[in-house]
């Protein structure tokens, strides 16, 4: 079990890593919203489930359980309001690799 | 009477909430649980909603409940996906507008926020039943295929929830 915590922390690091790469990669104000946002999800996601497995106990599992429903319920509203806002300013796409 | 028991199931929630964060299953805490619940929907009742908590969150749980599993394993199956596309530099950014058949403001909400959590697009405006969407992978400009696309089985989950909760009731706000 505290292995498979392990290796659920190191994969969802490694979600977290390719959202870091992202934001120094793209350079689209939007791209970067997207990208990042989604993977640091399933990053956050993924470790929390770690941790629950290495912790052994039921307290704390369900204590980051809840602490994952609840970011689930306000990290997309993070988002869209920066989006939002960002798209209301006159920001517009950049097309960075041609077609894609 | 009526009331106690439409709220029920958001004290029952709300009970168990109290007790993970407790950490502690004793009588006292158990059973101070409810009390503290049903102060808390009376306030948020008079104070933030003005109206009733019930008619405002209108879900049904075991919908919810697999709604929650779909949702994980959608945000794992397009996570994966969008991480391809980043690392092979095939993004296709564009913001795309389609409408949903949803009515109901809460469900619509829901939607919106699991387009969002869901790894690749992120809802942008809501405005009544009209979404508009930022999409990694935008490969079409059809409204229709759009958002079926993006909205896969959220939408039609989230109908069964609707059609039986509330057929006649909607609580949409066109233009809201």
């Amino acid at each position: 079990m505290v292995i498979a915590g392990y290796i659920l922390i190191g994969t969802g690091l490694a979600f977290s890593a390719v959202g870091i790469y992202s934001v120094l990669f793209y350079k689209d104000f939007y791209a970067r919203v997207v990208i990042t946002s989604k993977v640091d999800t399933m990053g956050l996601i993924t470790v929390l489930f770690g941790i629950m497995l290495i912790s052994g106990s039921w307290s704390v599992a369900l204590k980051l359980l809840l602490l994952l429903v609840f970011d689930l319920l306000t990290g997309p509203l993070a988002t869209t309001g920066i989006a939002h806002s960002a798209y209301k300013s006159g920001y517009r796409i950049k097309r960075e690799f041609g077609d894609g | 009477m009526q009331r106690i028991l439409d709220n029920a199931g958001f004290v029952l929630l709300l009970s168990v909430v109290w007790v993970i964060l407790n950490e502690s299953a004793s009588w006292f805490i158990v059973l101070s649980g409810p009390v503290i619940a049903a102060v808390a929907l009376y306030f948020t009742n008079r104070l933030v909603l003005k109206g009733d908590f019930h008619s405002c969150y209108r879900v049904r749980p075991f919908v919810l409940m697999w709604y929650c599993l779909v949702l994980l394993k959608e945000i794992y199956v397009a996570g994966f996906h969008a991480m391809a596309k980043i690392i092979t530099k095939r993004v296709n950014i564009n913001i795309v507008g389609f409408d949903t058949k949803l009515t109901d403001d809460f469900h619509i909400s829901l939607l919106a926020n699991s387009i969002t959590l869901t790894p690749g697009t992120v809802t942008m405006e809501k405005s009544g039943q009209h979404l508009q969407v930022i999409w990694i992978d935008a490969h079409t400009n059809d409204p229709a295929e759009a958002g079926a696309e993006i909205m896969g089985s959220f939408e039609k989950l989230l109908m069964r929830s609707e059609t039986v909760l509330s057929p006649f009731d909607s609580r949409s706000e066109a233009g809201e």
